[in-house]
């Protein structure tokens, strides 16, 4: 059981975010190696306008858009945030000096990790609740005493569920910190 | 709602670090050091939205002054004429030249210049503000630095004309050029051109007549005298005209008892056709019989 969690949803966690470093740093290289950096500064607005457009899920879950079903934009918002955060690093590189865009950068890095592990241990846990509630029902349990046995999972998935509490602040810092970052640049023109 | 407010808290606090605090905040680099104190007043430099406009760098530099007057006191350090282009530029854009926030290295605080900026006039007088390399080429070549330097890159794809070389260093070819570190340009003299031409490295010609007359006695493999092709050294000996003992019995009946290296005397096959003139003859071999009775004394 534990070596399946760990395929299932700990590989695949780590994989992703680290698919995001690595191709970001290989990015960066390439535009180095090529003397294109001035790419960099494009991915900047491609990345955010990217990260923008994921968002689509969040307006489809609020109810504030009635097309695209809540699967396929989360798919979407999946993807798109996390091609988004690898543009939005390789346009950070290295090269930078002042606290704001550290920050953003260190708040991007910590969304996507947050964002990773809301998507698998989320799901993790309704499969292992999913099947848990299956045996008990095939002991022959009734409703209610399956909802007693299984109270303090639910609990604990409830909890789990709270990962989002984590997502939306720092995603709204991570707003913030780079309109303040895009207001600055526009303001000295730079 | 309490958590709304809490947001809104932060928000205005970052806000607010970040109008305070500038610099550390959202500045892309370190402004250079005579502007340090500049750090947190963006707006010295900057107009907002509009990048920066001359003016500001206008107000404490003033364009004609530049490289008379270099600091801020306007105490005058070194009357250099040689920077004083600044008020002959065309464009008079200071930023498409001058950059900041790249650290406190001055140096890393210009952008790639554009030298059509300068006036036609200005534009040939390199030596105004880039320094004459002091390598052996540039000793030795006038200052027409054009000739071979664009203003665009310092390499240039325009071959080099040796034609501006300085007659008295003509023929210093090694000055610039390696010799080659084969088998028969080790043993050549440093006369490169009597063998290649000025312009050209290839074809050259080489005169073996130049060491030793081949006459028509003398046309056979070079490996006949280059033992295995061995062009550094060479040996008479290999053809039975030539035996040790006769030629040594030769030698010693004229009084030559060095005959060692034979075409230092002998130009060719005939034993007439010597290099030195019939005095310097007597007096090599008078040199011999003196070394050679001193010799038999001891």
């Amino acid at each position: 059981m534990k070596n399946g969690i760990i395929l299932k949803d700990v590989i695949p966690f780590i994989l992703w975010f680290s698919t995001m470093i690595f191709s970001a740093i290989i990015l960066d290289f390439v535009l180095h190696y090529f003397n294109i950096v001035f790419i960099g500064r494009h991915l900047g607005y491609l990345g955010t306008f990217t990260i923008l457009i994921s968002f689509l899920y969040s307006l489809k879950k609020r109810k504030l858009i009635r097309s695209g079903t809540p699967k396929g934009l989360l798919d979407f918002h999946e993807y798109l945030a996390l091609s988004g955060s690898i543009m939005i690093l390789v346009h950070a590189g290295i090269h930078i000096h002042s606290i704001l865009p550290w920050m953003a950068v260190l708040v991007l890095i910590i969304n996507v990790a947050s964002g990773l592990v809301g998507k698998y241990i989320l799901q993790q846990s309704n499969r292992t609740m999913k099947n848990k509630k299956a045996k008990l029902k095939e002991s022959g349990l009734s409703d209610e005493e399956i909802s007693k046995k299984i109270f303090w999972d639910e609990v604990a998935i409830d909890n789990m569920k709270k990962w989002r509490k984590i997502h939306l602040p720092i995603t709204y810092f991570l707003g913030l910190f780079s309109l303040i970052h895009i207001i600055s640049i526009l303001l000295f023109n730079q | 709602m309490k958590r709304k407010y809490i947001y809104i808290s932060i928000t205005i606090i970052i806000i607010g670090i970040v109008i305070v605090f500038p610099h550390k905040m959202v500045s892309p680099g370190n402004l250079y050091q005579a502007h340090s104190d500049l750090n947190n007043d963006c707006f010295s430099c900057h107009k907002a939205f509009s990048g920066i406009p001359n003016e500001n760098c206008i107000s404490c530099h003033k364009v004609s002054e530049i490289g008379l007057k270099t600091n801020k006191n306007g105490d005058s350090i070194s009357i250099n004429s040689n920077i004083l282009f600044h008020k002959n530029l065309k464009n008079k854009d200071c930023i498409s030249c001058h950059s900041d926030h790249n650290g406190l290295n001055p140096k890393l605080s210009l952008k790639k210049f554009d030298h059509l900026f300068l006036s036609e006039s200005n534009r040939n007088q390199c030596v105004s503000c880039h320094p004459q390399p002091k390598n052996k080429l540039h000793n030795q070549v006038s200052n027409s630095c054009v000739s071979c330097h664009s203003t665009t890159s310092w390499t240039s794809a325009i071959s080099f004309n040796h034609d501006l070389i300085k007659d008295t260093s003509k023929n210093n070819c090694i000055a610039c050029h390696q010799s080659p570190k084969d088998n028969f340009h080790g043993i050549s003299t440093n006369n490169c051109a009597s063998c290649h031409e000025f312009n050209k490295w290839k074809p050259s010609t080489f005169n073996h007549d130049n060491s030793f007359i081949l006459d028509e006695n003398h046309k056979t493999d070079c490996k006949t005298c280059h033992v295995n092709n061995n062009l550094k050294t060479y040996t008479c000996y290999g053809c039975h005209e030539h035996s040790i003992n006769n030629i040594r019995g030769e030698h010693i009946e004229e009084g030559i008892y060095n005959f060692d290296n034979c075409v230092s005397c002998h130009r060719s096959g005939n034993e007439h056709d010597i290099r030195m003139n019939e005095n310097a003859v007597r007096k090599y071999i008078s040199k011999e019989l003196k070394n050679n009775r001193e010799d038999d004394d001891d």
